[in-house]
């Protein structure tokens, strides 16, 4: 079947009249030229109409194969849009080193000026360009390839050399906006890449209103759908967080790693079937090794990570501490935090029962002093003969006397978070730890999560970690007047650890003992050696304020409860 | 040819400029020219002149439509693309596209009621099927059968003719005759008899009607279509939900406390008060408003309190109404309920005995609005002295009574579901629940529209919304505006208006909340009331509309 979309192929399909005697014959081809060019764009979109018919073939943007771009005088080097909060611009005079043009006065209600001189605005949902632009669609005799004789990038084309200047560039006249005439050109880009809502018309809306698209979103909306359709499998689960966290996975049902190696920032695996790239900075899975056979899904790097305890049973071994709080304990309380360290098991007093008697016991947490007596307390309520906190220890322990009872004589240590995990939560637990600072892509995350929850066995529960990056010193500053001052460093892990008596006198005056609310917080020596006072951290750090982010989040390990996830993830995103 | 199965477009009709902008146009155009010039650069192409008009245009048209068509044809690929079309919004493309999801249109129910008719002579009156009763805004219903009314009954298509003073009365089950909530009316709404019935004073709602619901409508499919993605077992909240949706149609809305959810509490009996996996509660609001149903039972005598009066306690069994909100009223057996001995109290407990799954139930408000709860209801009746017998005569040990009970429908038959061994997760304990319901009351609503905007209208669409509220809404005044607003022709509607809710607990507690602006609910985990256990729930006689014309 001859191909319409061919020019010439289409002409032939004229009458001899129009092609051998018609005067105007070149104008004829012309006609069939255009007629082509039109059936080719209608084929693509019939093409993309086919596409959406899968996740897996839509595309994210609809192509126009040809894209005028006009230009006019009186609105070329400005534009296109009017200033936004938070574009960076400056009021009055640009300084040097923005994306704006130094020296240029920016007015309230005036339109964007950037740095390059010569450029237009984009249409507003334009999200790519191809290689050339061109002065005409036939034969053209001027060629801006990209990166060479244009730019195109945050919703401007920009042009290295004034295109009114170029003789080749045909010109116009045209009635300007005030009555005036000025010059219009038209130049044509290839395979301008729109973002039409396409993937969340067909498919993104099933779990988000995020309405932004690209190939990587896809590729999420891709697993998400695999994840309400086949279950929160540990492969799926894994490939889904490295998914959403902007890490590849493998896209083949199998495939064989041939090499791996470094250029230049990029770590590149290279299999059988694909080749993928990293940043150096990122750390490869163990298993991704030469010789190595990976299934569908396999992340290949350690950016994020899912564990359940059947599969990873130490997965906690590497945790400070965990908080635990209404979502895991019914009772009124707020967060209290089960350490990762051994510390003593103290006995209380002996209760005398109707049925017989009981011997609670305690250990230590960290959080609020009210709220680890209330949760004490109501241990103690909830205590049947026989089988209190002490009993049940000591005889798990095996500290038991020659007739089987606990033998309180003999001393128990325990490390809490290794008994939450082993004895209490662990196999009902789904763990995703992420470095959030490694991240390349969290703003489906929260869509991530809501999923997950809505996913995940009704009977098990979600813990996020969140692995963060702090800076080696903080500075405590006076809020009204902040300036940096040496004497008020302390450092992050004195910080983390609440050890107040390592501070300068003067970081001393700006630590207090109380969290926001003015509570006592459980922060003594012995408690807070070895781990993390997640009220400390959430109290003292103030999440919720943008400016502290920076800071406050950026060197070792923190783990905070799933309750706090969406502070910390307005935190870390980059 | 169907307006659907063209995609909207109807040729000589619609297909119109509204296709297209100007600007998409333009730019057709100016690929069209710019191409033919391109070649015969001498050509005087300019925009109004011959040729272009002639050769430019028309190919810029058609590619237009063309384009506009293929966009068109896109959107019909989803429910969401047919959403945002309003062309392409019929139901038969939308019901095409969620038949690829297994997702099926829930259908509407048709309004049922009792209408009272009030007669001046005691006499047979025969009513036969064909009779309509027929209400001033022209809602049609039907005898549920073709009937005899008389004081004598003498089988079940008998009805009682009782006296009232020196009038008469008898009560005909009725029918909407088309589906839709517009059909609920409410108490005493007048009703014509057609043909009209002999010695008619007058025929009236006896009592709200219920049931009467509208076809799902494109908005509630498309919120539950994520759903239909699901694999249909019992594992995760979304594969319940779309689950238990297949199953039974009737169900409206899921909610699934599952190990760490708010709601959730009787996992956590334990010696250090942590939430256990294993357990999961599944509320499921499975009808629009609550339900009334009678039933016949016997009541036994507590104690009589010297001649002033006696107590009575009734059980409403665990399957008498399974999951059942509360007793409304109780009056002799056979009695019309209009009015009600006194309910004192009312004790949920749980009836555990087991149907094939043992459930962990540690307390008795855990049993609460499942199908396992047992209601033991204690009411009085006064001592009436003019009947000339004494207290221990007046009072029999044990009193046949009908009482009437609030309810959702389907309780049993969902936990009998989650809980059948072929369905259900092995080691899973899930209870079905309905709904905590809190009660909403409206204070009057002023809405200043035309003659031609009916009240009941309005009553609707704040009956529709409120009662459309998923689980952990607040009742917005905001939103009821814009329901309201939504209305063609209502000018105004004033402000304030007072949203009152009475929750009704399950440690057996009514707790009233009230607010001006949005009516949330509570977090009192401690008493299983949280936004995701509780749901809205409002009477069309809770809605009082002022109309003042305009």
């Amino acid at each position: 079947m001859s191909d319409l979309t061919s020019p010439e192929v289409y002409y032939g399909f004229f009458s001899a009249f129009w092609s051998r005697f018609f005067g105007d014959s070149v104008a004829m081809r012309g006609v069939a030229h255009a007629d082509a060019l039109d059936l080719a764009q209608q084929y693509q979109n019939f093409l993309e109409a086919v596409g959406n018919l899968s996740i897996h073939t839509i595309e994210p943007f609809h192509k126009k194969q040809w894209l005028p771009i006009v230009l006019r005088r009186s609105s070329f080097g400005t534009g296109p849009d009017q200033l936004k909060h938070g574009s960076g611009a400056n009021f009055g005079v640009q300084p040097a080193d923005t994306k704006f043009r130094e020296g240029v006065t920016f007015t309230y209600g005036g339109l964007e000026q950037r740095s390059g001189l010569y450029y237009v605005g984009a249409p507003a949902n334009l999200q790519n360009l191809g290689a050339v632009i061109t002065n005409r669609l036939v034969e053209p005799s001027v060629m801006l390839v990209r990166d060479s004789g244009f730019i195109f990038g945050d919703g401007i084309i920009t042009f290295k050399d004034d295109p009114f200047e170029n003789p080749l560039i045909p010109k116009r006249e045209v009635a300007g906006a005030n009555g005036n005439v000025e010059e219009e050109i038209v130049l044509w880009a290839i395979d301008g890449e729109f973002d039409d809502g396409r993937l969340h018309e067909q498919y993104g809306y099933l779990f988000s209103n995020r309405k932004v698209s690209s190939e990587s979103y896809r590729k999420v909306i891709a697993a998400f759908m695999a994840l309400f359709s086949d279950g929160p499998t540990p492969q799926m689960l894994e490939a889904i967080v490295a998914t959403v966290a902007g890490q590849p996975v493998i896209r083949e049902v199998s495939e064989t790693v041939e090499r791996v190696t470094t250029l230049g920032t990029k770590q590149i695996v290279i299999t059988d079937a694909s080749t993928y790239q990293v940043s150096t900075s990122v750390e490869l899975r163990p298993e991704v090794v030469p010789g190595a056979v990976l299934l569908a899904g396999t992340p290949l790097t350690t950016v994020a990570q899912a564990f359940d305890y059947t599969r990873t049973p130490n997965w906690w071994t590497t945790v400070p501490a965990i908080a635990a709080g209404r979502d895991y304990i019914f009772a009124d309380i707020s967060p209290l935090g089960f350490v990762n360290t051994v510390v003593p098991v103290e006995l209380e007093p002996t209760l005398d029962l109707l049925e017989g008697t009981a011997t609670p016991a305690r250990f230590f947490l960290t959080g609020k002093t009210e709220d680890i007596e209330k949760f004490w307390s109501l241990a103690r309520e909830k205590t049947a003969a026989g089988a209190g906190l002490g009993d049940l220890l000591w005889k798990d322990a095996g500290l038991v006397d020659g007739d089987g009872a606990p033998d309180f004589t003999q001393e128990l240590y325990i490390n809490p978070l290794e008994f939450l995990v082993k004895k209490i939560l662990g196999r009902h637990l789904i763990v995703i730890k992420m470095k959030v600072n490694l991240i390349t892509r969290s703003e489906s995350f929260l869509d991530l999560l809501k999923i997950l929850k809505n996913t995940i066995p009704v009977w098990c529960s979600l813990l996020v970690i969140f692995e963060v990056t702090l800076e080696e010193e903080f500075a405590f500053q006076n809020a009204g007047e902040p300036t940096l001052d040496a004497t008020n460093l302390v450092a992050t892990e004195d910080l983390i650890a609440g050890a107040p008596e390592n501070f300068t006198g003067a970081a001393d005056g700006f630590w207090n003992d109380v969290d926001s609310e003015g509570a006592p917080v459980n922060k003594t020596p012995e408690a807070l050696s070895d781990a993390i006072s997640p009220e400390t951290i959430t109290t003292t750090l103030d999440l919720a304020t943008p400016g502290n982010n920076v800071t406050a989040y950026g060197g070792s390990t923190a783990v905070l409860e799933e309750s706090v996830h969406y502070k910390l993830t307005d935190a870390c995103t980059p | 040819m169907s307006d659907a199965s063209n995609l909207g477009y109807v040729a000589g009709i619609n297909l119109d400029t509204d296709l297209f902008t100007e600007a998409e146009l333009l730019e057709e155009e100016t690929k069209v020219a710019q191409v033919i010039l391109d070649y015969a650069p001498s050509l005087k192409l300019t925009r109004g002149g011959t040729l272009y008009d002639l050769v430019v245009r028309p190919r810029a048209l058609l590619n237009a439509i063309a384009t506009k068509l293929n966009k068109s044809l896109q959107s019909t690929q989803s429910l969401q693309g047919v959403v945002e079309n309003p062309e392409l919004a019929v139901d038969e493309v939308v019901d095409a596209i969620l038949s690829n999801r297994g997702i099926k249109r829930r259908i509407g129910s048709k309004a049922t009621g009792t209408v009272r008719v009030n007669v001046s002579r005691n006499d047979v009156y025969s009513l036969h099927s064909d009779l309509t009763f027929v209400t001033a805004t022209g809602l049609v219903f039907l005898p549920q059968q073709s009937y005899r009314a008389t004081v004598d009954p003498q089988n079940d298509t008998d009805l009682t003719i009782y006296a009232t003073g020196d009038q008469f009365y008898f009560l005909v089950p009725v029918i909407a005759q088309v589906t839709g909530a517009a059909s609920r009316l409410i108490d005493v709404t007048e009703l014509l008899p057609s043909p009209t019935i002999p010695n008619l004073i007058s025929s009236f709602a006896f009592g709200s009607f219920q049931g009467g619901e509208n076809d799902e409508t494109n908005e509630e499919l498309l919120a539950r279509e994520p759903e239909a993605l699901a694999a249909k077992n019992h594992v995760s909240a979304v594969s319940i939900s779309s689950t238990l949706k297949d199953q039974f149609t009737f169900v409206r809305d899921v909610s699934v406390q599952g190990m760490n959810s708010l709601g959730m509490s009787r996992n956590a009996s334990n010696l250090l008060s942590f939430k256990m996996g294993g357990y999961a509660d599944v509320y499921v609001r499975t009808a629009q408003a609550a339900s009334y149903g009678q039933i016949n039972k016997t009541a036994t005598l507590v104690e009589i309190e010297g001649t002033t009066k006696a107590t009575y306690s009734l059980v409403i069994d665990r399957d008498d109404f399974p999951g059942h909100f509360f007793v409304s009223k109780i009056g002799p057996a056979g009695s019309d309920l209009v009015s009600s001995y006194l309910i004192t109290s009312e004790e949920k407990t749980a009836d555990l005995r087991t149907d094939g799954q043992i459930h962990h139930v540690p307390a008795s408000k855990d049993a609460v609005y499942t199908r396992y709860q047992k209601n033991t209801v204690l009411f009085e009746i006064e001592f009436d002295e003019t009947l000339g017998t004494n207290p221990v005569d007046q009072f029999p040990a044990t009193l046949a009574v009908t009482a009437q009970v609030a309810y959702l429908p389907g309780i049993k038959e969902i936990q009998d579901f989650l809980s059948d061994p072929t369905r259900g997760v092995v080691l899973s304990d899930y209870l079905a629940k309905a709904p905590v319901p809190c009660f909403v009351h409206l204070s009057p609503i002023r809405v200043h529209a035309p003659s031609s905007v009916k009240g009941e209208d309005v009553r609707l669409a704040v009956f529709d919304y409120i009662n459309g509220l998923p689980f952990g809404s607040e009742v917005r005044v905001d939103e009821i505006l814009s329901v309201i607003k939504a209305i063609a022709d209502v000018k105004r509607v004033d402000l304030p208006i007072r949203i009152t809710g009475d929750i009704y607990c399950p440690d057996g507690v009514v707790r009233t909340i009230r607010d001006d602006n949005a009516l949330g609910v509570p977090s009192l985990p401690e008493v299983g009331v949280v936004p995701e256990t509780t749901a809205f729930f409002v009477e069309l006689s809770d809605i009082p509309i002022a109309m003042i014309e305009v």
